[in-house]
């Protein structure tokens, strides 16, 4: 047993992997020979881990990978518990259907990060892909717990279809955020992407920067919600993050819809820069 | 024992279990969460006929609330688990729910037992209220003609301590008065205690029962009350004029304890003679808190 399992890029991968077995739960219960053994996908074939990566450690729920990961998809898939920190960027899928723990990644996230997560934390360093914790395509529900961070900006459609949880983008969002959103959060700190919130029925979409909100929506008032200082204290105390100190009072613009739908979710648009 | 030439009593003040919860009240600003504070502790003096005895705790700074804006904690107690819960409700429904800006919060969130007030609360919003998970905890929106008020769903209960207390016997009104502000000054503010009472002061201390009156649950604590010295079995002994008493509850036993360290050791000054407690023999708490082990640490001969 060892405090940490720690993997180092053996050299550039040049083939998309897919590497599900890189978890904290996976791990806790194996040592360093066994860990290397674990199969990475490439297409229809298996690669063991250990010629990929150089293992050092075993037997521990606290996993650090490094190297340049871009091509490795579904790290942290599935994850229940413990810490998996990745220094670098990251391929297709990571963090995909995790309920629990944290998963940090320092570089990047490509498409579909926190796809249908029911739990745990997801902090992503730099930007993110499309369909950050959204659903798998014509997939009933995309994330249903949990808490998304992105520090930097993300793609198009996220938080698409998601029934529960927390997606907090502090740059700004590509198109159609919460896109057929059944209820949860997205914040958005800078500005969303044309059309957000078409087809919700229940979610919360924040956006402090600029935002065109859609004509199926009808503005209430503008107000100071109070839950937004709440989570404004949450994300600089608990997650670090750099917010205006502005925001906790800020009044927000509120509009009610997709009146296409149920009408009962929200656009809370800044109203004071 | 004395103190600065004040008796200290070989006696000890006799405290009973109470269910305890702590309420942060939070607002635009310090006024107006102070407001709904003390809207919130009124007529909340004791539980033998207010049904829960509160009191402010302390004020908060923005950095010390879960919405980063001046607050105050609130410290409410009662004989029974169910009605803590149902004072909640009633209070924070009547008071807080009621102030302008003022938002909700639990204020022992590390209490495993949890009471459901804002999820009961909620209903106010007729339909219109929304709710929203936060850091792990959900707080209900309920609609209001302001905007809108912010209620965490479940707030701790913890066992607590009710009843404990000091008498300060004075050679004056003025004198036990004077003694007693300056205990109050002294323990205000300090953490997990409240004094219920009125400006924190007692002057109608009670004893259980009643010699006349059968159906009385508390009568008059004739003993140290000065009028009747000469008709009943006094406890005042001679050149004391008045006497009041202090009354606290805290979330447990040290918090007691300290405070009424600090508060006996405000009272020991000129005018006053004895510094007393009121028990029943050990027979109605479990929690005695002897003045003289209180008193150890800040004692002079």
């Amino acid at each position: 047993m060892s405090d940490a399992v720690t993997l180092t890029q053996r050299s550039a991968i040049s083939r998309r992997l897919e590497a599900e077995c890189i978890t904290p739960d996976a791990f806790a219960t194996l040592d360093e020979a066994a860990i290397a053994r674990l199969p990475l996908w490439d297409g229809p074939q298996t690669v063991p881990l250990g010629d990929v990566f150089q293992v050092r450690g075993g037997a521990s729920a606290r996993v650090r990978v490094a190297g340049d990961l871009g091509m490795v998809d579904a790290l942290g898939a599935g994850m229940t518990a413990g810490a998996l920190h990745i220094e670098g960027s990251v391929g297709r899928y990571a963090g995909t259907r995790m309920a629990g723990g944290e998963l940090r990644v320092t570089g990047d996230a490509a498409y579909g990060a926190g796809l249908e997560m029911s739990g745990g934390l997801l902090d992503i360093t730099g930007n993110a892909g499309d369909r950050l914790g959204a659903g798998r395509l014509a997939a009933a529900r995309g994330m249903t717990g949990g808490e998304i961070i992105v520090r930097g900006n993300a793609g198009a459609e996220i938080g698409a279809t998601m029934r529960r949880g927390t997606v907090v983008v502090a740059g700004s969002a590509g198109p159609r955020a919460g896109i057929g959103m059944i209820a949860g959060n997205v914040i958005v700190f800078g500005s969303a992407g044309e059309d957000p919130g078409r087809f919700n029925k229940r979610g919360t979409i924040v956006v402090c920067g600029s935002v065109t909100v859609s004509p199926t929506y009808r503005y209430d008032c503008t107000y100071r919600p109070p839950h937004i200082a709440v989570t404004v204290v949450h994300l600089k105390t608990r997650r670090t993050l750099a917010i205006d100190d502005d925001l906790s009072g800020a009044r927000f613009r509120r509009y009610s819809g997709d009146m296409a739908e149920l009408g009962r979710g929200e656009i809370l648009a800044r109203s004071e820069p | 024992m004395r103190i600065r030439g004040v008796a200290i009593d070989d006696t000890f003040a006799e405290a009973f279990g109470m269910r305890a919860a702590r309420v942060i009240i939070t607002a635009r600003d310090a006024r107006w969460a102070t407001e709904a504070a003390r809207s919130m502790t009124g007529f909340a003096t004791s539980v033998i006929a207010c049904k829960v005895e509160a009191g402010i705790e302390r004020a908060l700074s923005p950095s010390e609330t879960p919405d980063g804006r001046p607050g105050v904690s609130v410290l409410l107690f009662t004989m029974d688990s169910d009605g803590l819960a149902k004072r909640l409700i009633e209070r924070i429904g009547q008071t807080v729910l009621t102030c302008v800006t003022t938002a909700c919060f639990d204020g022992l969130p590390d209490a495993a037992d949890r009471m459901p007030v804002g999820r009961s609360l909620r209903v106010f919003g007729d339909g219109f209220q929304r709710s929203k998970v936060i850091g792990g905890e959900r707080y209900w929106r309920i609609p209001v003609m302001e905007g809108e008020f912010l209620v965490q769903e479940t707030f701790g209960r913890v066992k607590g301590v009710g009843g404990g207390n000091f008498l300060i016997l004075g050679e004056s009104d003025a004198a036990a008065l004077d003694a007693a502000e300056a205990a109050v000054d002294a323990m205000r503010g300090m953490a997990g205690v409240v004094l219920p009472f009125p400006g924190g002061i007692v002057r109608s201390g009670s004893k259980v029962g009643g010699k006349r009156y059968a159906a009385m649950v508390a009568t008059t604590n004739d003993a140290f009350a000065p009028t009747v010295r000469s008709l009943t079995a006094s406890s005042l002994p001679n050149g004391v004029n008045a006497a009041l008493e202090i009354v606290l509850d805290g979330i447990d036993e040290p918090s007691i304890a300290a405070a009424m360290r600090a508060g006996i050791d405000a009272a020991c000054r000129a005018g006053v003679h004895r510094i007393s407690a009121g028990n029943y023999g050990g027979k109605l708490g479990p929690y005695h808190f002897h003045l003289r082990r209180i008193m150890d640490a800040s004692a002079t001969a």
